[in-house]
């Protein structure tokens, strides 16, 4: 094969992934609404250019293939027949086998004609006859076209925009050199050019970053059918409503959480929603309702899935920790109904083996978290006994460049990045409380366990003591970790700044407490606190504390 | 020169009565002298300003900027407790040299207090019989042999790579 | 001067076929465009220098055929070949009917498509 061969190829297999995901969308959205002419028009168009694209690339089994299911399409937008009954059911077979052979196309034994398929298919069109007249397609479908155009301008190849990220980020860092050069010797003019350069290195990184954003719709494409699957095997009746699908989100990160949001759904269905019946006794409709949406704010992409179902029930969650000798007795007493629901995410507990005595969907939810801390994302529930459960994904919209906040500890700098950050306050001595040994602030109607990040990042044994609290007011960084809260006491609060993280290099790179190190403009160095796992070095600390 | 892998082998040149010859950064650590194959050195560069990382063991000095990168900077006589007794406080760091090391997949700097010197010994200025090696402080494992100048002095050749992928320094510093 | 070619396809993979095909013949494929509104914009963006139009008759807003009228009515000059994979006579005739200066019928040879081009466009040497 030579270049341009294989150039066409992977042109060829992108799309028609695409068109067979666009498909297999479709036809569900039609099997709920047969009537929809936009839809059968939208099907009809892909089948019919796959069917062109795979004669031209030689794959005969899906030219055949798609031209048959393309017949089909014709015959129901003629309204010579109609998208129900058992017809349906061959329908989505066929476009199943479909993907099947997109999937392989490299693999010629693969590439075989299904001749019960293809006999079947020319059954439901009663006649067989080839009829594609009218070739006015209806408009509306013009969504579809904008989305193709989108995925067609991502030809350049991955490792050639991650190289040209990574170039990027020296060059903030260069330019955050110059800004602070330009601040210390206080000249106009260097001043003047620095703005400027420093806007076009924004515009720069901006664009960039774009380039590798994708919209969450190519993978949100694939769970009408998957819910449907599901859904049909479990016998339950589950209505999905979709939400921001245009949202974009770089590819990786979209990489990473595909399989978690499957997991995700799957739980919810299996173990959320409840059969029609149960759900009628309650007085809630038959129908569950699955909801997944996607919204952007401040370069971070949040993820909802969220279901009408059962709900999660934190004393069940707390007393099977205490079965399972994962926390003490007076330990779940004291947590709360969201901290409860944290527990879920600890290694090792499953509710899998008391699922429906439960109501759970926790089911390798700490998998599922693992995976988003290792993307520097995070994962919260809420959820309510009865009324049903909401996962939410915050998720950075780039790997490589975070916004993060800023601040000193002793002389040294740290960055937070912003996706575990809760909220920031300045609060005064008198709010800060020692309960049994723990540094905590009394806010609102909640308690908030604080860690002083001096004597936590720099003393041997982190034991607090309020001496070393001599400040009057202080500042609080409040993260948020498996469903709990933190507060972080830094020293000084400095800004938020988009960062480049680098890795940390040996022999530094057991160090977990930080996930990375970058440099500031001012040539300082700073680490990059990983939230994830210094809340679970200082937890492993308050419990070796507890003993005494 | 059955040994030649593990000795600092870095610019082979002959001497005129046709030897090979080997090229070396020299040091002080605590009281002795010691050599690294110059290939291994990136760079000699006078310490530059070093952030204390939290939660490392006291010999990893912290985390400073050569030339953008961001690297990790060790004190190996800290390390080897090769401190001379008789030194009573610690040289300023700012006034200390750092010898930075490329070693394959990432770069590490160590500190020391002398400006270093660059050698250049021939095959018959370096012994690396083992009972030579055995009199040294250092851990045997981490010298290929000792050098002697034109001037008469001893110095310790060492096989830097393996003192910097030691287990005492890769895996001390988990939290 | 080489000529100027517009390819209207609403799939890529067909666009790239055809650009890489005209292009490797010497023709200068100046825009491409996947509907038909932005095959007639580009029409009436560049329709002066513009010396041929190769046109999907499938398309996500409106059909080849109504395109094809468009531009004929509007610049009825304008050399327009439909490649299409429908096939049946009736369409064929339909679209020559209405203007088109050839028909070919995916899937093409590359042979095919150049020396359709060729005898439209007077079989210039292109090789600027």
């Amino acid at each position: 094969m030579n270049d341009r061969e294989k150039e066409y190829r992977a042109i060829f297999l992108a799309e028609a992934q695409q068109s067979y995901d666009q498909i297999s969308t479709d036809i569900v959205k039609l099997e709920r609404d047969p009537g929809n002419e936009q839809v059968v028009a939208e099907i009809f168009r892909l089948l019919h250019n796959m069917k062109a694209n795979a004669g031209t690339m030689e794959l005969e089994a899906i030219a055949e293939l798609a031209h048959r299911l393309e017949n089909v399409f014709s015959a129901i937008r003629n309204g010579d027949i109609t998208f129900e009954g058992s017809k349906v059911n061959l329908i989505f077979k066929a476009v199943d086998y479909l993907g099947y052979l997109i999937n392989n196309i490299a693999k010629p034994r693969v590439q075989q004609h299904n001749n019960e398929l293809l006999d079947g298919l020319n059954e439901v069109i009663s006649g067989g006859e080839d009829r594609i007249e009218g070739l006015q397609s209806e408009g509306g479908a013009s969504v579809v076209s904008n989305k193709l155009h989108l995925s067609d301008s991502v030809s350049i190849s991955l490792k050639k925009l991650d190289d040209l990220l990574n170039l990027v980020g020296e060059l903030i860092i260069s330019r955050d050199h110059l800004i602070s050069f330009a601040e210390i010797i206080e000249n106009q003019q260097i001043k003047v050019i620095t703005q400027s350069l420093s806007r076009v290195a924004d515009s720069i990184q901006e664009t960039v970053m774009t380039a590798r954003l994708v919209t969450v719709s190519s993978l949100f494409n694939k769970f009408p059918r998957i819910i449907r699957d599901i859904a049909a095997k479990e016998k339950k009746v589950v209505n999905l409503v979709v939400e921001g699908a245009d949202t974009t989100i770089d590819r990786n990160v979209l990489k990473v959480i595909s399989d978690i949001m499957i997991h995700l759904i799957r739980n919810a269905i299996t173990h959320g929603i409840e059969a029609p019946q149960d759900r009628k006794k309650q007085k809630k409709k038959e129908e569950g309702s699955l909801k997944i949406s996607a919204s952007s704010d401040k370069g971070l992409v949040f993820i909802s899935i969220s279901d009408d179902g059962r709900g999660l029930n934190p004393k069940a969650i707390k007393s099977r920790a205490v079965e399972k000798k994962m926390i003490t007795s007076a330990k779940a007493r004291s947590l709360t109904d969201n901290e409860a629901l944290g527990l879920l995410f600890v290694p090792g507990f499953s509710m899998a083996d008391k699922v429906t005595e439960f109501a759970g969907r926790g089911v390798g939810l700490d998998i599922v978290k693992s995976v988003i801390d290792s993307i520097g994302g995070d994962l919260k529930i809420e959820s309510e006994v009865g009324k049903g459960t909401n996962f939410i994904m915050s998720l950075p919209i780039s790997m490589a460049v975070k916004a993060a906040l800023l601040f000193k500890v002793g002389e040294n700098n740290f960055a937070l990045p912003l996706l575990n950050i809760h909220s920031v306050v300045t609060v005064s001595r008198r709010s800060i409380h020692t309960i049994a040994g723990v540094l905590t602030l009394e806010r609102k109607d909640e308690t908030i366990e604080l860690i002083y990040m001096n004597d936590f990042l720099f003393k041997e044994e982190y034991q607090t003591s309020f001496i070393n609290l001599k400040r009057e007011i202080m500042d609080i960084v409040i993260v948020w970790y498996n469903n709990k809260k933190y507060g972080l006491i830094v020293d000084q609060l400095l800004r938020q700044q988009e960062i480049m993280i680098k890795p940390l290099q040996k022999p530094l790179d057991n160090n977990h407490l930080f996930s990375g190190i970058t440099l500031l403009g001012s040539g300082e160095v700073c680490y990059v606190l990983d939230v994830a796992n210094a809340t679970k070095i200082y937890e492993q600390k308050e419990s070796s504390l507890q003993i005494y | 020169m059955e040994d030649k892998d593990s000795i600092a082998l870095v610019q082979e040149g002959k001497s005129k009565k046709n030897e090979v010859l080997y090229q070396f950064v020299t040091f002080k650590l605590g009281t002795e002298d010691y050599a690294v194959s110059i290939e291994h050195v990136k760079e000699v560069t006078i310490t530059p300003k070093i952030s204390k990382m939290p939660k490392t063991p006291p010999f990893i000095k912290g985390v400073a900027s050569v030339r953008g990168d961001l690297i990790a900077i060790v004190d190996l006589e800290e390390r080897f407790d090769l401190k001379p007794a008789l030194k009573i406080k610690d040289a300023p760091i700012a006034d200390s040299f750092t010898i930075v090391i490329d070693a394959d997949t990432y770069t590490i700097g160590f500190i020391v207090t002398e400006m270093p010197n660059t050698l250049v010994l021939s095959e018959s200025q370096i012994n690396r019989s083992a009972d030579v090696i055995e009199k040294a402080r250092l851990k045997n494992k981490f010298i290929s042999g000792l050098g002697k100048t034109n001037d008469g002095d001893l110095v310790i050749l060492l096989d830097i790579l393996k003192v910097l992928s030691a287990k005492e320094i890769s895996q001390i510093s988990s939290v | 001067m080489s000529k100027n070619i517009l390819v209207v396809d609403d799939s890529y993979y067909m666009r790239t076929i055809l650009k890489n095909i005209l292009e490797d013949a010497g023709y200068n494929v100046v825009n491409e465009a996947a509907s038909g509104q932005d095959a007639l914009k580009g029409v009436d963006e560049q329709h002066d220098n513009l010396d041929l139009v190769t046109l999907d008759l499938i398309l996500p807003d409106n059909s080849g055929l109504d395109v094809l009228r468009s531009i004929k009515e509007k610049y009825p000059d304008q050399n327009v070949v439909v490649v299409s994979a429908v096939g049946q006579s009736s369409i064929v005739e339909q679209a020559m009917e209405i203007g088109a200066s050839a028909y070919i019928v995916k899937p093409f040879d590359e042979e095919k498509v150049v020396e359709v081009v060729g005898e439209i466009l007077g079989n210039e040497i292109n090789n600027e």
